[in-house]
């Protein structure tokens, strides 16, 4: 799969990506969002309290590190009450930022929250269930839920790319390399991607 | 335009009308308390329900940090014919979140009315304002050394005790029923006036959060679960710290044990030996509390066989059952509690009883030692990650507590959610009376089939729990018109009547528990 970026940025619409495929769709739409803010702030990414990546996260950060190199921050999130206070005094600031994830539904479920309590923008949020013949996305927005679809199983380099759009979204795709992350395991599990603008709203 | 609205309106306003609206609320309150851009309202739109997001979508939403704003809202909302729904901390998670009942309402969102206005540690009670949650009134009573309990529900750290308590939920604590802990409440009306429940209308009481009755009808419950006023205070009691606590858990290995179970701890809790809200929970609820995942054993679809309940229960030491219960107050109390407990069930036969000692750390043994002592925490979100998919919705009836009844519930329940491809995860909050059998239906809402079936089997358990006289207490929002009907015509026509009295023109939370000028024919 590949991204034209300047397409996407260029001419995307609601009613344009509805007729893509969903993957397509995905990255254009979190493309646009994530452009609407300024490309040099600090990117945060929020990651699981297991002790390892899964596969899937493991492809998602990869995107992140290609995009952000070591700028990029990572924070682990848990069930803890001040793990999650934290974070919305962190989501609360006026110091802009842009927070991005693939958490599994019961962490994800606490962060859109303390994004909504903190008044922080969320600018892309995307349900996706990896199973090893399928993979379905439910991508929501706040007026409807955008398309819902499936893509290939056999690769997770849609997990790469999106993380890559998201962490820069005006990097040239080019920047991107060709990560090979077909894997023999039966990947699966339930994620939610999600992008989180912090700071004062960029209002160019 | 970074503003740009969302392109979402109220039912029935055009978009003028609509604008004029947003610049009243704006000069009323600013413009970083009015939301209409949609990256600001996503985050009010994470539902969990079997529909799309777009029938819950907000137009804007709002926030207000006086009692004085919200007046000011409400007459704009009335000027404009504007529907407003109102949220306190917005943690109803699987009762409709966030979001509106309806799509274009706007929100109301009191979270920055925040304030703590009192805790009494005499008379042990507290007034608190909409936005307050228990995670801040636990650190205010920890850090004035107040000899109080908290009781809260599950989203403990995060919910709130006034949103919580309108919405009649409940705890496990001896103060677990919340509505019969209030006491107090201030609500602004839709016409702007301020009224003030029991004895707060009397100039100069002290007694407001003391005396529940006042004078007259008791309009307190009227408000609950209801859309007559906007409640912007709220007093409860508190439950003095008892000097000793002793949590405990029973294990049971058969499903079909439920008859036994209940049968025991009526009598225990009617008699007062047992005093916090029991809770008897299946192995599902507590393996997914655990860090259990459904694909951490099966990747078939549909629901989760017999066999695999039975490996989990092998692999992590769960019962089909367990029952967590605790005692309180000082040494002699609970030892004497005790020896009636462990008796009780060493006359059953079969239960093995786990202290605190023999538990540690282990969860999800230590989640529920602190929701029973009050201690806040939030590891019931492992719940999401049984099925995984965003979809949750919590279905509610209320049960007598009876073996009989429970276990006929439980088998319904089943085989409903079993015949729709869903897995059955629940518990029983046990009352002396009645139980609060509450089943969390997961479901994947990335995957648009299992979104019907969901929706499907939604409506199956009302409609069959309805043929056997059971109804639900609580209902996420896409379905309580449904159950409204259930509790017959009469009961809907007096709503109706008191909601035109108080509110002609349908401003508030049109929709809340099927209470609707617009939709309702009689």
């Amino acid at each position: 799969m590949s991204i034209d970026r300047r397409f996407v940025l260029k001419s995307a619409s609601l009613s344009t990506l509805a007729a893509l495929t969903l993957a397509r769709a995905d990255m254009a739409l979190a493309a646009t969002r994530a452009a609407s803010m300024n490309n040099t702030h600090p990117v945060l990414v929020l990651t699981n309290d297991s002790t390892e990546p899964s596969p899937a996260e493991a492809a998602f950060l990869q995107g992140a590190y290609a995009a952000q190199g070591h700028a990029l921050q990572l924070q682990r999130v848990d069930y803890e009450p001040k793990v999650i206070r934290a974070l919305e005094r962190q989501l609360r600031s006026d110091e802009t930022m842009q927070v991005i994830g693939l958490l599994h539904d019961g962490l994800a479920t606490l962060v859109v929250d303390a994004a909504r309590s903190a008044g922080a923008r969320m600018q892309w949020l995307s349900l996706h269930q990896i199973t090893p013949n399928a993979v379905h996305h439910r991508l929501l927005n706040a007026d409807a839920d955008v398309c819902s679809c499936d893509t290939d199983a056999s690769s997770m380099y849609w997990l790469t790319e999106l993380a890559h759009v998201l962490a820069a979204p005006t990097l040239n795709s080019a920047m991107l390399p060709k990560i090979e992350s077909r894997t023999d395991k039966a990947i699966s599990g339930s994620f939610v991607s999600f992008s989180i603008a912090v700071g004062r709203p960029n209002h160019g | 335009m970074a503003d740009a609205n969302n392109g979402v309106l109220p039912r029935g306003v055009v978009q003028a009308e609509f604008e004029q609206a947003v610049i009243k609320f704006r000069a009323l309150l600013g413009d970083e308390n009015v939301l209409v851009a949609a990256d600001q309202l996503a985050p009010y739109n994470k539902i969990m329900m079997s529909v799309d997001n777009a029938e819950h979508a907000p137009s804007a939403a709002v926030t207000a940090t006086t009692v004085e704003q919200v007046q000011g809202i409400v007459r704009i909302c009335n000027e404009h014919k504007i529907p407003v729904w109102t949220i306190s901390t917005g943690r109803n998670f699987g009762y409709g979140s966030a979001a509106p009942g309806q799509r274009g309402q706007v929100i109301l969102d009191l979270k920055k009315m925040n304030k703590i206005l009192k805790v009494d540690p005499v008379m042990c009670y507290a007034l608190v304002e909409p936005g307050v949650t228990y995670g801040q009134l636990y650190d205010y009573i920890q850090e004035n050394d107040y000899p109080l309990m908290l009781s809260f529900p599950a989203p403990s750290a995060i919910a709130g005790p006034l949103g919580n308590t309108m919405d009649r939920g409940v705890g496990y604590t001896p103060y677990g029923e919340h509505f019969m802990m209030q006491c107090g409440m201030e609500v602004v009306l839709a016409n702007g006036e301020i009224l003030r429940t029991g004895m707060g209308g009397v100039p100069g009481s002290n007694t407001w959060q003391i005396f529940k009755w006042g004078f007259g009808p008791t309009l307190d419950g009227m408000f609950t679960q209801a859309n007559y006023g906007i409640t912007t205070k709220l007093g409860f009691w508190l439950m003095p710290k008892p000097p000793v606590f002793k949590p405990f858990e029973v294990v049971f290995d058969d499903e079909a044990d439920i008859n036994e179970i209940v049968e025991m701890l009526r009598p225990l809790r009617i008699n007062g030996v047992i005093q916090n809200s029991v809770v008897i929970a299946n192995i599902l609820w507590e393996a997914s509390t655990a860090g259990v995942r459904r694909s951490d054993y099966t990747m078939e679809p549909g629901s989760t066989s017999d066999e695999i309940l039975r490996e989990i229960q092998t692999t992590t030491g769960l019962g089909a059952w367990n029952v967590y219960a605790a005692l309180y107050g000082t040494q002699e109390q609970v030892d004497v509690n005790w020896k009636i407990v462990t008796d009780a069930f060493a006359s059953l036969g079969k239960g093995r009883i786990v202290t605190e000692e023999e538990a540690g750390d282990r969860q999800p043994f230590k989640y529920r030692a602190q929701l029973m002592s009050g201690v806040p925490n939030l590891q019931e979100f492992g719940l999401y990650n049984w099925r995984g998919g965003g979809g949750s919705m919590w279905f509610a009836p209320v049960s007598e507590a009876r073996g009989s009844e429970c276990e006929k519930q439980a088998r319904l329940a089943k085989s409903i959610l079993n015949k729709h491809g869903l897995d059955y995860v629940g518990e029983f909050i046990v009352a002396p009376r009645d139980m609060h059998h509450v089943i969390d239906v997961l479901f994947n809402r990335a995957d648009p089939e299992e979104t019907a079936r969901a929706d499907a089997c939604f409506n199956e358990l009302l409609d069959e729990f309805e043929k056997e006289g059971y109804a639900v207490y609580r209902v996420n929002t896409r379905f309580q018109e449904r159950v409204a009907r259930s509790y017959g015509k009469v009961k809907r026509d007096v709503e109706h009547a008191i909601k035109r009295a108080l509110d002609p023109n349908n401003i508030l939370a049109p929709g809340k528990s099927g209470i609707d000028l617009d939709n309702y024919t009689g």
